[in-house]
């Protein structure tokens, strides 16, 4: 921490902070400041010329011990000393509208010896507090709310109460300070928008495309009421203002499934802005979350229950907010939602905005719904000005090499050959005269795809007719339906018939998952020639090779 | 033994051996010797609360310090 960095925060109390001060700053790197003296906080709050009011404080959080607070206990009349407590937050608040003021609730501990048919005033006490706050309009500190969960018999320390004034243990000090944090966080808006959940075995235990839609754990009381509850926090959060999505590798109609038919599920289609329920990789689903959203990645948090899943989006999107997954004991899992809830998406107070934006974002999904029925395919791709680089493959770029054999070894879905290749083998064919290698790489309005697509080229040898056998086509899943491969496709034909080649034969291996291009060169217009079992299908087209209309801004 | 003086070496900032005490560690303040209690206190080494007071060196500390049961 550099000495001449200003504090951000203030604290104020009625009891020893200074520990925890240092506890926020040691946790977040902010430097913190507190008023010299002991218990000062009203004054504080009422002298123009405090420390408090420097131009570089933003928050100033005030924690009340509530038995220090009421030192003599909470008699009848507690509603006239609180009253004038948060007379002062009030006037303070009024005249310093830069700040905001972040004041924690009372936790105030029953008299041991309360007659058991009275009326609890120390319950009384604090919920008046609590109203008082409300009325004010200022954020709240939950501190009884954490020494509730937390335990007062851990989260106080009689010890360092009669040795320093400071009524916390270690533990509540450490709870407190990431309290603060969390709040300080809601007020400078980092909030997250949007939570991007995956289906099996996290809303529901079991896999719905194997076990069906009775067969999934999910109940309203008892044994798979864990994902009820899991399925209500995110519920929650909707009614507050994130936005939910779904990222699952499942068929559509599956995934679909339990949200039309199971009774017990708390989640509605309608409650999900986006949902993608397909094969394709999760982390390009999210980045298309994120796009289709115009949110930042930096908005979203992704939950899955698979640690494969979750590594892979880590890796290739760091800035999306991943949490760990409590492996192993369902039981935990609506913890998690709670934790997660509180972790990124506590907002500093509901505006009418928020509550409605789900419903703004549905809203614009059935507009752009409604438009994609009317507009032709042809409009929406011209809208998306795509911008395509085709290009032949040189041996003075390795990196580019190194591209190439990774999309060899990861593109399963359009993928009409499933060839892979190291990065010396396209070296090799890149070095030998008769093969050609291609790449293309795209950009839409929305972004940079980089280099989606590869296409190799073999010239047959020998006398007879100049042709050439399509070895590789393949394309990312990320950019397929948007006419790419047409574009790709006609590129090398034009340049396969500069060198001659009168023609040209596309192949097709079978894989499991290649089936969305079983029919790819049928529809380019190719003819089937042979077809051998087990080693793949051979289809031709001869000269003179058509143009290909495209909708794409083509550069080849 | 080699707990405590992790421990008080973690809070104080700065490597402690028996020999540390407030006269020859930069920085070992009041505050800092509560957050010691502290931090002894939730590892299960109570020092009594009429002990705190007296303590000027890890070796008090040493001497104070009882492991809870």
């Amino acid at each position: 921490m550099s000495e001449n960095m200003s504090e951000t925060i203030a604290l104020l109390s009625n009891v020893t902070v200074e520990s925890l001060a240092r506890r926020i700053e040691k946790e977040s790197g902010l430097k913190v400041f507190t008023p010299p003296g002991f218990d000062t906080w009203r004054a504080e709050l009422l002298n123009p010329s405090s420390g408090l009011w420097r131009s570089s404080i933003q928050t100033i959080c005030v924690i009340l011990h509530g038995p220090a607070l009421l030192p003599n206990g909470v008699d009848a009349g507690f509603a006239k000393d609180l009253a004038e407590l948060s007379g002062i937050l009030s006037r303070a608040q009024a005249e310093h509208k830069d700040k905001v003021l972040l004041v924690s609730t009372l936790d105030l501990p029953s008299s041991p010896a309360r007659p058991l048919a009275e009326r609890n005033l120390s319950v009384q006490a604090s919920a008046y507090w609590q109203s008082e706050l409300e009325k004010m309009g200022v954020p709240v500190l939950d501190l009884a709310e954490l020494a509730a969960e937390t335990g007062r018999e851990r989260f106080y320390s009689a010890k360092m109460w009669y040795f320093g004034s400071l009524p916390f243990s270690r533990q509540g000090e450490l709870l407190l300070a990431q309290e603060i944090l969390r709040a300080e966080r809601a007020v400078r808006g980092e909030r997250k928008k949007c939570l991007v959940l995956d289906l099996d075995n996290t809303l529901w235990g079991g896999v719905v495309g194997e076990d069906g839609v009775a067969g999934i754990d999910l109940a309203s009381f008892g044994m798979g009421s864990q994902y009820r509850d899991v399925q209500r926090a995110a519920k929650e959060l909707a009614q507050q203002g994130v936005l939910l999505a779904i990222a699952s590798k499942n068929n559509r109609e599956d995934a679909l499934r339990p949200f039309k038919e199971h009774p017990h599920m708390v989640l509605k289609e309608e409650d999900f802005v986006k949902i993608k329920a397909d094969w394709n990789p999760k982390v390009s689903n999210i980045e298309a979350i994120a796009r289709e959203l115009s949110i930042g990645l930096d908005s979203l948090v992704f939950i899955d229950d698979s640690p494969l899943e979750r590594e892979a989006v880590k890796s290739a999107l760091p800035e999306v907010a991943v949490p760990d997954f409590p492996d192993g004991d369902s039981s935990r899992l609506p913890g998690f939602m709670r934790q997660v809830a509180r972790t990124y998406f506590t907002a500093l107070r509901l505006g009418e905005e928020d509550l409605r934006k789900t419903e703004m974002y549905r809203t614009e999904a059935r507009r752009e719904a409604a438009r994609s029925a009317h507009i032709s395919l042809d409009d929406y791709l011209a809208s998306l000005e795509m911008k395509l680089n085709v290009y032949r493959l040189g041996l003075d770029r390795a990196e580019e090499i190194a591209r190439a054999a990774q999309l060899t070894q990861k593109t399963n879905q359009f993928n009409l050959t499933t060839r892979r290749y190291t990065e010396a083998d396209i070296a090799a064919m890149i070095r030998d005269g008769r093969t050609r290698v291609w790449m293309a790489e795209l950009r839409d309005r929305f972004g940079d795809y980089g280099r989606i697509c590869l296409v190799i080229a073999r010239l047959s040898d020998g006398p007879g007719e100049p042709a050439a056998t399509i070895d590789t086509f393949l394309m990312s899943c990320r950019v397929m339906g948007r006419g790419v491969e047409d574009a790709v496709l006609g590129c090398v034909e034009r340049s396969l018939a500069g060198e001659g080649v009168t023609a040209i034969r596309g192949e097709y291996r079978e894989t499991n998952k290649n089936e969305p291009v079983r029919e790819f060169w049928d529809k380019m217009g190719y003819e089937l020639e042979t077809n051998v079992p087990g080693e793949g299908v051979l289809w031709i087209l001869r000269a003179p090779f058509n143009e290909r209309r495209t909708k794409l801004c083509l550069n080849c | 033994m080699e707990n405590i003086l992790d421990i008080l070496s973690e809070v104080l900032g700065t490597s402690v051996s028996e020999d540390s005490s407030v006269d020859n560690v930069a920085g070992w303040d009041s505050l800092k010797t509560l957050q010691v209690v502290m931090a002894l206190d939730e590892a299960g080494y109570e020092i009594p609360l009429e002990k705190i007071a007296e303590i000027k060196s890890v070796r008090d500390i040493l001497s104070f310090a009882v492991k809870a049961q």
